[in-house]
């Protein structure tokens, strides 16, 4: 499956209803289910073990954010994408890697949900966790 | 030649150049090695051949919690060969930093540097029926340019009775004397000097051993409680004019509170099994940096868990996978359940392991005397063990930079539960340390850097209540190092006074 970075970012964002997102990134919307898995793909790389209990826990102990992807999209994806010019998955992920590297090198930590993680994985999971609703 | 304190004269005086109490580790390893010095030694042994049951209650104390009244009687063994009869045989040097003075740690450092021991560990790997243990780090690449170090244990349970005990029976200047149970160190008048061992058996005989020097090896809690309670001549028992006999005592707790999860990608860390025997620990400059005690972090003797991402969204293998979390709260959807079928083959896998941080000495983690009394009429031992909390503070801050490290190499995730560290209720180690500290100043230890009771001229201590730090790893190989250290002491000590 290749998967577009404007489906990346819309399909977070339709899940989310993030319609400020959508007039930035004013691509076709994909399949939710893709969009999970691909989030999910990300993951692995990086052996999050329990990504759904890590994201809503960092969700609820940030209230903010649950009204406001962008800003989880922003963290997540903005030096991302540049790295990932073919927009694959296995772009993205050895991009991801590398930056959940640096952030273990700089300290730039967090505990979550007893898990001590870089903060751009916790993050990747507080995305997957914002699109919880039932799959058409 | 072996013999049976029952089966001796009640009131007989065994003399010898060199008298030996207790045949455990320590003190079988130091009566082989005068089995051709021309010296004549006695080996006294308080229990048999065999565990049996009131001699083996001799042991019997009570406990302050976190420790169970049982555990002065769990944790030893009362017999020949002592409590290498049930010991695990796991044998690890101490590092370089267990012997330095660290502001950061109270009262720490040892009267010398790792390297005096170095040859000793080498012969106690002999004695140990080892290899020649591994100084330096092994793994050098795997962790190259890390915080990390990681050390090699060796295995192996040698029950030092029943290998050495023909060795000790055949020696024609040595005696072993079994059920000879040591009653209380008889100091002369003026104090500085033992004259003798009164000796007991259970049979109701009383005895006395006679020699040049005098060794007690009668454990990690029994020497403390044979100082005090030999208590005639001086009040406050045998070396303890400072209030120091029995105190920082010490033993290991591990906390079984983290896991690592390692992913498909890099297994490095799955192939660590426990029969590798491998502890890791930051280094010393980590250790330095972060004022931190030493701490070890060892792979848990429970098989690893391995399962697919696919398993990891079913119902109930969250708690299988993850024990240590409480993970009640997530329900995943079954739609998203059939997504993960297309990673059904990518695995994660889940080692817990222990965070085994150094005991901080303090003086009021001690030994004690209880009321109760054994058929001896000597006091029982009551325990008192402390773990100061900047134990717990080394755990976590540990766990934190191993999970940093292994982030910044890719090598896996950590999770620690740092509710139930905080909380946790410590569990024992059986590993006895301190009670006898070892320091140049009698006004801060019991023994000199020999292992001589600073106020008395002919007795030393062997085994670990001379320990002033704790370290992490297991403490009998030091045991048999600085036993051996004794004995080339005392040998020359004899050799001048001959
Ligand atoms: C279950 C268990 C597992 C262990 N596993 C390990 C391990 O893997 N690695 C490790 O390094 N350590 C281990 N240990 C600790 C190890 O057993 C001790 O460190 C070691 O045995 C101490 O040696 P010792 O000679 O000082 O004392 P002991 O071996 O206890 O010997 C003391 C001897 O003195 C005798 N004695 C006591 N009182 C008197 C008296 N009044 N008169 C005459 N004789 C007396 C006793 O009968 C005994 O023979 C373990 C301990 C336990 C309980």
């Amino acid at each position: 499956m290749k998967i577009t970075r404007r489906g990346v970012l819309l399909g977070v964002l339709a899940a989310s209803g993030g319609v400020l997102a959508y007039q930035r990134f004013p691509w076709e919307v994909a399949q939710r289910s893709e969009m999970h898995d691909f989030l999910f793909r990300l993951l692995e790389v990086v052996a999050v073990p329990h990504p759904l209990k890590v994201g809503e826990a960092h969700l609820r102990a940030t209230p903010g954010l649950k009204g406001q992807p962008q800003k989880l999209l922003d963290a997540v994806f903005t030096d991302l994408l540049p790295l990932a010019p073919r927009g694959t998955v296995e772009e993205l992920a050895t991009a991801m890697r590398d930056k959940a590297r640096r952030q273990f090198e700089t300290g730039d930590v967090m505990t979550v949900s007893t898990w001590i993680l870089a903060r751009a994985e916790v993050e990747l999971c507080a995305l997957i966790a914002l699109d919880r609703r039932p799959v058409r | 030649m072996l013999l049976d304190a029952n089966d001796l004269d009640h009131g007989a005086v065994l003399d010898a150049d060199l008298c030996i109490a207790g045949a455990g580790a320590a003190g079988i390893t130091l009566a082989l090695q005068f089995l051709d010095s021309g010296r004549s030694v006695l080996l006294l042994e308080g229990g048999g051949l065999k565990r049996e049951t009131d001699v083996q209650n001799l042991y019997a104390g009570t406990s302050d919690e976190p420790l169970a009244d049982g555990y002065p009687l769990m944790s030893r063994l009362r017999l020949l060969g002592g409590t290498t009869n049930h010991w695990i045989g796991a044998c690890l040097t101490f590092d370089p930093i267990d012997f330095t003075a660290r502001d950061w740690v109270p009262d720490s450092g040892w009267p010398f540097e790792r390297s005096e021991l170095r040859p000793y560990y080498m012969r106690a790997a002999e004695v140990a029926g080892i290899s020649p243990p591994a100084f330096d780090d092994v793994d050098p690449t795997l962790f190259e340019g890390s915080m990390i170090g990681v050390k090699q244990t060796q295995g192996h349970a040698r029950r030092f009775g029943e290998v050495y005990r023909e060795q000790l029976e055949e020696a024609p200047a040595l005696r072993l004397v079994l059920n000879a149970n040591v009653v209380r160190v008889a100091l002369g008048q003026d104090a500085g000097s033992v004259e003798q061992l009164d000796l007991a058996t259970l049979g109701g005989k009383r005895l006395a051993a006679r020699a040049k020097c005098f060794v007690l090896a009668l454990g990690g809690i029994e020497n403390s409680r044979m100082l005090l309670v030999s208590d005639d001549v001086q009040s406050t028992g045998v070396g303890n004019a400072h209030d120091l006999v029995g105190r920082y005592w010490m033993d290991h707790s591990g906390f079984p509170v983290a896991a690592v999860c390692v992913s498909d990608r890099d297994r490095t860390l799955v192939t660590y099994r426990p029969q590798g025997g491998r502890v890791l620990r930051l280094n010393e400059e980590i250790q330095r940096r972060h004022r931190l005690v030493n701490c070890g972090l060892m792979f848990n003797h429970v098989p690893l868990i391995e399962d697919t991402r696919h398993a990891l969204l079913r119902d109930g293998a969250w708690q299988r996978l993850a024990p240590y979390l409480e993970d009640s709260g997530i329900r995943p959807e079954s739609s998203l359940l059939g997504r993960f079928d297309r990673h059904r083959d990518d695995k994660l896998y889940y080692r817990r392991f222990s965070l085994l941080p150094e005991q901080i000495p303090t003086p009021d983690s001690r030994v004690t005397l209880g009321t109760a009394e054994d058929p001896f009429g000597l006091r029982r031992v009551h325990m008192q063990w402390s773990l100061p909390p900047e134990t717990y503070r080394t755990a976590r801050k540990t766990a934190e930079l191993f999970a940093e490290d292994l982030g910044r190499r890719g090598l896996g995730r950590v999770a620690v539960d740092f509710d139930a560290l905080e909380g946790a209720v410590y569990q024992p180690g059986f590993h006895h340390m301190g009670g006898t500290r070892m320091h140049p100043d009698p006004r801060q230890g019991v023994v000199d850097g020999q292992c001589r009771v600073h106020s008395v001229a002919n007795l030393y201590l062997a085994g670990s209540s001379v320990f002033p730090t704790s370290s992490y790893a297991n403490p009998t190989f030091t045991i048999l190092a600085m036993t051996l250290r004794l004995a080339d002491y005392l040998a020359s000590r004899l050799g001048r006074e001959a």
